[in-house]
């Protein structure tokens, strides 16, 4: 029986067969129906599943005014919540990176961790309940008097809305909150991979400090923030929960997706605007792998 | 009886040939030293003994018995490896007993024998420890411990000392050799360093790029080397070019003399076979002895004497034609 | 210069200290909430404080069936996603062949794609089989995407240990199943476990993959998102809310030190 033990290449197929099985067979098995899915069309009338490869679906995708406007919403609102990430975590991970006392070491990096791990429908809810009409910003509000300044944002036209709890301002609250922790950790990863002797040797070339964070930090941080904003992004494309609770009832793709596969609805559309995210994400990966933010994660 | 016998064993790893059809043969009871540069295939040969890997082509017998496909855990062989390889998860008791345990020996038997074993390694006490909690000379003897309680046929030590500081190594050299003595177990041992393999060895093979280039005994590898190879990387050597030993000694061969064969003439009444002329470089204290770099025509030879001598100055160096070794490179 | 450089570390300072309130705040409101007296509304600050809530949801028998069955997913996944994480990892961990990209890749695309495209492509996909939906598709869908945390723990692992502990082993006699159990296996406890701690907290934080490969089930999660849009007991669901922080918060933390004494040995 042992007389195998020295075929590498056998032990190493064994050992990877189950997971090949279950991811190749199950998981991309799924994927590749879903595939198949956008390219099959709902007949008019009868509203059956008409199995023919057509670019119908498609068609009406990109088509259909409402559809392109849910696609720009979820496209532009995942943009500005990454930004903002990136303009918040970026400080947080430069004082983590910084921050020379061992006890506060673990206090803060455990202080992303948690939250980031804190279960998420829970954190949806939290926010719920704090953005509400008789939440506690309401009643920060009503007690620093800046009720103006409240209502002011909220007529803001198209962001705003009735509360915070149901407009697009508090959906993108909501989001950064969520997300928050993914963009610092990579952030912070890539800025502790940064070997000190290139600092100190620009030092040593006579570099001030500002033109040492210029000219070798921010590049070198690049791909973790990179890194960080794949996470925010995705997410963000594919999230059909927080916009559901907090918002407007105006579509995201997300929701788009799981209302129209719900067994009224037309599922080659689901499976169309579900490629949407998959196709962006793919783009953004490439793109993402060529400036090396694949080490960052 | 050969315990090991390599018949034309080739190793080659993608491109790279690491062993170029070898071939040799281990006595029962000897202690066998594989020598030569890093890269130069001994560690290979070990590994091809142990069963780690499998010849590309030609033949491996142990105790006559072709063994290249038989797995290292069904081979009656040990290793003790370069990083000692302790398990740390396991105290020092369990490590040595691991191999007995394996073989599902009874209790008893195996706390007697891993007791025999820590005395003769001489470290009866530290039967609780854990390997992080050993020295690097305390976790090497357990490594031996380890490997010797199954009562191999042969042991096989992948440069077991090179870690050690000096002074440690000498004394684990005449350890080793007097525990090899002791039960009699053939030992093959790799070492790049050749002072260890004249002191310990009953032969030596000494590797160069995948070839043994000579087997032979210490002396004989010391004192007739058959290449410039292995008179420059077994002991200090001087070699003499064909151009050279032509004007010198009218041999039309390279020639190699040991540096202990160069005398400084001091009193004009010495008889030499040969003069020569040398100019003086350098002197290094060694401490036993000063070692001094001489100069002729543009080459640098070696000599060693007790005296402190002047730098620049000319130096008579004399030396007996039975001491010449024309080389066959 | 100086105050330039004093200026931004206290602007540093003060964001950090912004952000870390930011993020916690949320999750300690929900705590302090399950206390409050209130029941229909939301209101801040609560009317008066009670721990009755607690017993009212203890009492709650849908809420013991969700925790039963998020629970049985959540152990059932770990443990298929331990068993292929560390074979994996083991198949891959030496070698450095074109695979193994792929392999990777593979293994962390579940996690990678949002979660409506994987919920929705297996979703589909059992509709299609005309598999019944039931507690094992929702485990076949979760050990999925759980199998990324064990297998980059152990893979971390398994690089980090020498070799020649897996050599020596087999020199003295134990054939490969034996070395994996007596000596690797030990050597990678830690790094498993915390894999499989992650893995839990995963599962049982899940939603949207779980929606559309559950049945009529529920797990606490999906218990939690229809208590959102047609509560019973609004404070009820803070008082689980809390639970489920608990969940998967001491897990993660459990992990973190389980792999910070490894981090701390490999740099002594």
């Amino acid at each position: 029986m042992w007389k195998l033990y020295y075929n590498k290449k056998l032990t190493i197929f064994l050992l990877l067969l189950p997971l090949l099985i279950w991811l190749g067979l199950v998981y991309l098995g799924s994927l590749f129906t879903l595939l198949l899915n956008s390219f099959y069309r709902v007949d008019d009338f009868s509203g059956v599943i008409v199995r023919e490869i057509s670019l119908s679906t498609f068609k009406d995708l990109f088509g259909q005014r409402t559809n392109l406007d849910i696609i720009f919403r979820t496209v532009a609102m995942a943009s500005s919540v990454t930004i903002t990430c990136i303009l918040i975590a970026f400080p947080i991970a430069l004082f983590m990176y910084n921050n020379k006392n061992q006890f506060l070491k673990p206090i803060l990096y455990l202080g992303i961790m948690l939250p980031l791990w804190s279960s998420y429908l829970v954190k949806v809810y939290a926010w719920k309940l704090i953005l509400a009409k008789q939440g506690i910003i309401n009643f920060f509000v009503e007690l620093t008097g800046t009720q103006v300044f409240l209502d002011s944002l909220l007529s803001i036209p198209v962001i705003g809305g009735t509360s915070l709890s149901f407009s697009y301002m508090g959906i993108y609250l909501v989001f950064v909150y969520m997300w928050l922790p993914y963009m610092i950790l990579p952030i912070y990863a890539s800025l502790q991979r940064i070997p000190l002797n290139l600092i100190l040797a620009s030092e040593d070339l006579g570099a001030t400090p500002s033109i040492t964070f210029r000219k070798i930090i921010i590049p070198l941080v690049v791909p973790g923030i990179v890194a960080g904003s794949i996470f925010t992004f995705s997410l963000t494309l594919g999230d059909y929960i927080v916009p559901t609770i907090i918002g407007n009832s105006s579509y995201f793709i997300g929701m788009a997706v799981y209302t129209h596969q719900g067994t009224a609805g037309n599922i080659p559309l689901a499976a169309a605007f579900s490629i949407v995210p998959i196709i962006i994400m793919l783009i953004y990966l490439m793109l993402a792998k060529r400036i090396g933010a694949f080490d960052a994660i | 009886m050969l315990d090991i016998e390599f018949q034309n064993t080739t190793c080659k790893f993608k491109e790279f040939l690491a062993l170029d059809s070898i071939s040799f043969g281990v006595e029962r009871g000897e202690f066998f030293s594989l020598l030569g540069p890093s890269g130069s295939g001994k560690t290979t040969t070990l590994r091809l003994v142990a069963g780690f890997l499998q010849p590309s082509s030609g033949k491996i017998l142990i105790e006559g018995k072709e063994s290249s496909s038989i797995p290292p855990f069904k081979r009656n062989v040990n290793t003790v490896f370069q990083d000692y390889a302790l398990f740390p998860h396991l105290n020092v008791f369990d490590n040595i007993a691991y191999g007995l345990k394996i073989k599902k020996q009874s209790a008893s038997t195996i706390e007697k024998e891993v007791k025999s074993a820590l005395e003769m390694v001489r470290l009866p006490d530290l039967i609780h420890r854990k390997p992080s909690e050993l020295s690097g000379g305390q976790k090497q003897r357990i490594a031996l411990a380890r490997a010797l309680i199954n009562k191999p046929r042969v042991l096989l030590l992948d440069e077991p000392l090179s870690a050690l500081d000096l002074k440690l190594r000498q004394e684990m050299q005449i350890e080793l050799k007097e525990i090899q003595r002791k039960i009699g177990i053939t030992f093959i041992f790799v070492t790049h360093d050749q002072q260890e393999a004249l002191s310990m060895s009953n032969r030596i093979a000494v590797f160069n790029k995948g070839k043994i280039v000579q087997i032979g005994s210490p002396e004989q590898v010391y004192a007739d080397p058959t290449s410039e190879f292995v008179a420059g990387f077994v002991g200090e050597s001087n070699i003499f070019d064909k151009t050279s030993s032509e004007s010198l000694f009218g041999i039309s061969r390279t020639c190699m003399i040991r540096p202990e064969n160069l005398y400084f003439k001091k009193d004009p009444n010495e008889k030499y076979d040969i003069e020569t002329e040398f100019i003086l470089k350098e002197s290094i204290y060694t401490g036993i002895t000063i070692k001094h770099i001489l100069s002729k025509d543009n080459k640098d030879y070696i000599a060693y004497s007790q005296e402190k001598k002047e730098k620049g100055s000319k130096i008579i160096l004399g030396l007996y034609r039975k001491d010449l070794r024309p080389l066959s490179d | 210069m100086l105050s330039k450089i004093k200026l931004g570390k206290v602007f540093s300072t003060i964001i950090t200290i912004l952000c870390y309130l930011f993020l916690h705040i949320p999750i300690a409101l929900i705590i302090f909430y399950s206390f409050s007296l209130d029941e229909k509304t939301l209101e801040f600050p609560p009317s008066g404080y009670t721990l009755k809530w607690f017993s009212v949801a203890f009492q709650r028998e849908d809420i013991w069936n969700a925790l039963r069955l998020s629970l049985k997913v959540a152990f059932i996944s770990t443990l298929i996603a331990l068993i292929l994480g560390t074979f994996s990892a083991l198949a891959i961990y030496r070698h450095d062949f074109f695979g193994k990209e792929v392999i990777s890749f593979l293994v962390i695309l579940p996690i990678a794609l949002p979660g409506i495209v994987t919920g929705i492509s297996m979703g589909s996909a059992i509709n299609l089989l005309e598999i019944p939906f039931s507690t094992y598709t929702i485990v076949i869908a979760h050990s999925t995407f759980c199998i990324v945390t064990v297998y980059n723990n152990a893979l971390a692992r398994l690089r980090r240990n020498s070799y020649s502990l897996v050599e020596a082993s087999l020199d003295l006699g134990a054939n490969p199943f034996q070395t994996f159990i007596y000596v690797v296996l030990p050597n990678i406890s830690t790094a498993l476990l915390a894999g499989a701690m992650l893995s839990f907290a995963l599962s049982f934080d899940e939603v949207i993959v779980t929606t559309f490969t559950a049945g009529q089930q529920q797990t606490i999660p999906i218990w939690m998102l229809s208590e959102f849009t047609r509560p019973r007991q609004r404070p009820v669901t803070n008082v689980v809310a809390v639970f489920v922080i608990l969940a998967t918060t001491l897990p993660i933390l459990f992990a973190y030190y389980l792999t910070r004494e490894e981090s701390e040995q490999s740099n002594r």
